[in-house]
């Protein structure tokens, strides 16, 4: 095999720490699964929505692998090597993780999965009056997370800050849990999964909160992308892999966020959009008695001549 | 009931917090103490951690580039040698190799230090096609966290997560009762 090649497949950083996170979430979630399966099956026969559909873990599980995938595999040890490898782990933590995980609507097979007594503990909390509803209310309505988003977002870009992460483990973490955090979020409120704290989305609102993501991306990568320069000198120093010289791989970066990155948000909001199309479809027609008038077929501007 | 939370809480942010920031100390990316300097035909970046270098375990970790068209080069030998400047301690020398790195692209090799000092570190690359090249720095070691303090955070979160469990074991799981479904509802779309 190609030396570089086998050095890129070879670079797996297992951490424990992740791993463990992401097996006591996988335990937990599917525990909930079993235990409300068991409890609604009588009651809710057999549709996909029901809580103990099979996609529901088989999805949540797919999510933690590639969650697993991000953080250990090559993708993010050669991060720091190659700007273009990290504008994917990027991506997938803020644009295919959380979909994939919130999809599964996991809070009540969590709650389900915890015992007895952490669960009701954590119910209180989400009750009518808890405290994390009231705070996710307060706090984490559509604009606060939108501007909490493109903050975070754009200032991690910022030279000093991305330096920063890839010269430390620790703010680098911290730049993952961030943008992972915001983005579970935005997603959360996209898709309307549980807690259900604030009044749902209308299908024209998902499809212009979704595409309220898309600007961020835009900017960054196209600001990456034309850059003269090179805008992080870390990346100057490091060994160049299949040739690709530190200015084509900052190019690489930029068109990776700008065009893949807003990728899964126009899917998005073509789905909604979708959506919105088929409710206004499935409305009963004005009987023609409203709209089939002298006054109705007049221009606008000169009713009154 | 209280207390049993108090012992859980502590527990999992104790046990969290301590294997994250040793992990984390374990995989940091270091100090650049020497960037894309000429070697022979060599260019070599070589990183130190943790930062600051304590007394223990040092990191060292080298990449290794072609000075003509920047790639990397693979089949090299790498050595690392450290010399106390004091010229009192004891002296270390290790093969850097790919397979002791995360990052299959860096020559990686580990020292137990055991004495604070100022060391002046030589890094030497011997290539497969005869060439060699070396570049040289210094790193200063200071003392690492006294032992006793070490010890202290290993016996309070034994004594708290003795604690939480004991409670949890004492503790009877409630049989979930049939309004509790209801909490599916409440909280799911």
């Amino acid at each position: 095999m190609d030396p570089i090649l086998r050095a890129v497949l070879t670079s797996w950083d297992w951490r424990i720490e992740v791993i463990l996170v992401l097996a006591l979430a996988g335990t937990i979630y599917t525990r909930g699964w079993l235990r409300l399966r068991k409890r609604t099956a009588a009651r809710q026969g057999r549709n996909r929505w029901q809580a103990g559909a099979v996609w529901r873990p088989i999805v949540y599980i797919i999510g933690l692998l590639v969650l697993g995938l991000a953080l250990m595999s090559p993708i993010d040890v050669l991060g720091s090597q190659l700007f273009f490898m990290h504008m994917i782990q990027h991506i997938v933590l803020v644009s295919i993780v959380p979909p994939l995980l919130l999809s599964a609507n996991p809070l009540p097979f969590f709650l389900w999965g915890m015992p007895g007594g952490i669960r009701k503990q954590f119910g209180r909390l989400l009750g009518r009056q808890g405290k994390l509803r009231l705070a996710l209310q307060k706090f984490a309505g559509p604009g606060t997370v939108w501007v909490a988003y493109v903050i975070i977002y754009l200032g991690w870009h910022d030279p000093s800050f991305y330096n920063a992460a890839l010269e430390s483990e620790l703010v680098h973490d911290l730049e993952h849990i961030s943008f992972f955090g915001v983005a579970m979020l935005y997603w959360w409120l996209i898709l309307g999964v549980g807690p259900v704290v604030h009044k749902p989305f209308s299908a024209i609102g998902r499809f212009i909160f979704l595409l309220m993501a898309i600007p961020p991306n835009m900017i960054a990568g196209m600001a990456i992308a034309f850059s003269h320069s090179p805008i992080y000198p870390h990346y100057e120093v490091m060994p160049r892999i299949w040739n690709i010289s530190v200015m084509s791989d900052q190019r690489l970066a930029g068109v990776i966020m700008w065009v893949p990155g807003s990728m899964m948000y126009i899917m998005a909001a073509l789905v909604a959009a979708a959506r919105w199309l088929q409710d206004e479809e499935q409305k009963p027609a004005l009987p023609e008695s409203e709209w089939a008038t002298d006054e109705a077929f007049i221009a606008p501007g000169l009713e009154k001549r | 009931m209280r207390l049993q939370k108090l012992f859980w809480i502590a527990a999992i942010v104790l046990s969290g917090g301590l294997l994250y920031v040793g992990v984390a100390e374990a995989h940091a990316g270091g100090k650049m103490q020497v960037a894309s300097m000429d070697a022979g035909v060599y260019k070599l970046t070589v990183w130190t951690s943790p930062n600051p270098a304590y007394v223990g375990q040092v990191h060292v970790a080298t990449a290794v580039v072609s000075a003509e068209d920047a790639l990397p080069v693979l089949d090299a030998s790498v050595f690392v040698n450290l010399v106390p400047q004091s010229l009192q301690g004891e002296g270390f020398s290790k093969e850097a190799t790919t397979d002791d790195s995360v990052n299959k692209f860096l020559y990686e090799s580990i020292f137990d230090i055991t004495a604070e000092d100022t060391y002046q570190v030589t890094v030497t690359v011997n290539g497969a096609d005869g060439n060699q090249g070396e570049v040289t720095f210094d790193l200063e070691v200071v003392p690492g966290p006294p032992l006793f303090l070490v010890l202290a955070a290993l016996v309070v979160l034994g004594i708290v997560t003795g604690g939480a469990v004991w409670f949890y074991l004492r503790a009877t799981s409630p049989t979930p009762q049939d309004e509790e479904v209801d909490e599916f509802d409440a909280v799911s779309a």
